[in-house]
C-alpha cells in the first residue's frame, strides 16, 4: 500500500511571497533610516552654528545669509522627515468624514485666497469612520492641492463628479453584503 | 475501504489535505474528498486506477509513486507540479509507502 498526499502550495507560496516583500521593504526602510541619521547629525549642529553666527552678527545684510542657512537646513531636514514616513503609528479615532473634508476646504481657501471652490455632495448618512485625523487631512490634502495644480483657477466643470467610491470597504457596508449573501 | 471504518472514511474525508492510497498493483484504493476537489474528479471515476491514469500529464508523478514503492523509501516533493486538464497546480507532495502496516522513514 502506499500513502500519497498533497497540499497545495497555492496559499503557502503566496505567504512566503508576501514576507519576502515584506523583509525587503524592512530592509530598505532601515537602511534609509541609517542614512537619516547621519544627515539628520550634522544637519543640526550646522544649523545651531548658523544660529550662533546669527547672534554674532550685526549687519542685516550678511544676517540674510545665516538665515538662508537655517532655513535651508530645515528644508532638508523636512525632506529627510519624509522620506522616512510616518514615525508613529496612526490614533485611530472615529471621525467625521465631512468635517475632515470641510477642514480641507477651508485650508485650501485660505492657501488660495479664495480663488478654490468646490461643491459640496455630501451623504449626511455616512457613519464615522475609524481613522487617523491629521493623517487623513494630509492625504486628503495632497489629493486636492494636486488636482489645484493640474486644473487651477478654472470655470466650474460638473464633469469633475465624484462619488464617495470606498464606502464598500467600510465595515457597516461589508457587514450588510455578508448578510445578503448568506440569505 | 470496508464498511466497518465509516468512522474512518468520515475522518478521512474530512481532512484538508489531499490523501490518495494505491494498492500494491498501483490501483487507486481510497481516495478523500479533499482530493477530488484539488484534482477535480470524483472517487467513483478513479477508483481503480493508476497514478498514470489519474494524472497523464504528469508523468512525473506516477514515476514518483512507483519508485516510492520499488524503493520502499518515502519521497517528498516541495513544489510539485500538477498538469491538469483544465490548469496548473502546485503541490508539495509526500509519497509514503506502508509496509507491512508501517509507514516507511520519511526522506526528501
Amino acid at each position: 500500500m502506499i500513502i500519497v498526499e498533497l497540499i497545495s502550495t497555492h496559499m503557502h507560496s503566496r505567504i512566503v511571497r508576501e514576507e519576502n516583500l515584506q523583509s525587503l521593504h524592512d530592509a530598505a526602510r532601515e537602511s534609509m533610516r541609517a542614512v537619516a541619521h547621519e544627515v539628520k547629525n550634522p544637519l543640526g549642529g550646522l544649523r545651531g552654528a548658523a544660529q550662533l553666527l546669527e547672534g554674532e552678527l550685526d549687519d542685516e545684510s550678511l544676517k540674510e545669509y545665516t538665515r538662508i542657512i537655517i532655513s535651508e537646513a530645515d528644508r532638508l531636514r523636512n525632506l529627510v522627515d519624509r522620506m522616512l514616513g510616518p514615525n508613529a503609528k496612526p490614533d485611530f479615532e472615529p471621525i467625521s468624514i465631512h468635517e475632515v473634508l470641510e477642514y480641507v476646504c477651508s485650508l485650501m481657501d485660505a492657501e488660495t485666497d479664495g480663488a478654490f471652490t468646490v461643491e459640496r455632495e455630501y451623504d449626511p448618512s455616512l457613519p464615522d469612520i475609524n481613522a487617523d485625523r491629521e493623517k487623513l487631512i494630509q492625504a486628503t490634502l495632497n489629493i486636492v492641492r494636486n488636482a489645484w495644480q493640474a486644473v487651477g483657477p478654472r470655470r466650474r466643470d460638473h464633469s469633475a463628479h465624484a462619488p464617495v467610491p470606498f464606502i464598500h470597504h467600510w465595515p457597516e457596508a461589508a457587514q450588510a453584503g455578508g448578510k445578503s449573501r448568506g440569505d | 475501504m470496508t464498511s466497518r471504518s465509516s468512522a474512518v472514511q468520515t475522518l478521512f474525508d474530512n481532512l484538508s489535505t489531499a490523501v490518495l492510497v494505491f494498492d500494491e498493483n498501483l490501483r487507486l484504493a481510497i481516495v478523500n474528498t479533499a482530493a477530488e476537489s484539488l484534482l477535480s474528479m470524483s472517487a467513483r471515476k478513479v477508483s481503480g486506477q493508476t497514478p498514470a491514469q489519474i494524472l497523464p500529464l504528469t508523468p512525473q508523478f506516477a514515476e514518483a509513486v512507483s519508485r516510492a514503492l520499488e524503493t520502499g523509501h518515502a519521497f517528498t516533493e516541495w513544489g510539485m507540479e500538477l498538469q491538469l486538464l483544465e490548469g496548473r497546480l502546485v503541490v508539495d507532495c509526500m509519497i509514503a509507502p506502508v509496509l507491512d502496516g508501517r509507514k516507511a522513514a520519511r526522506s526528501a
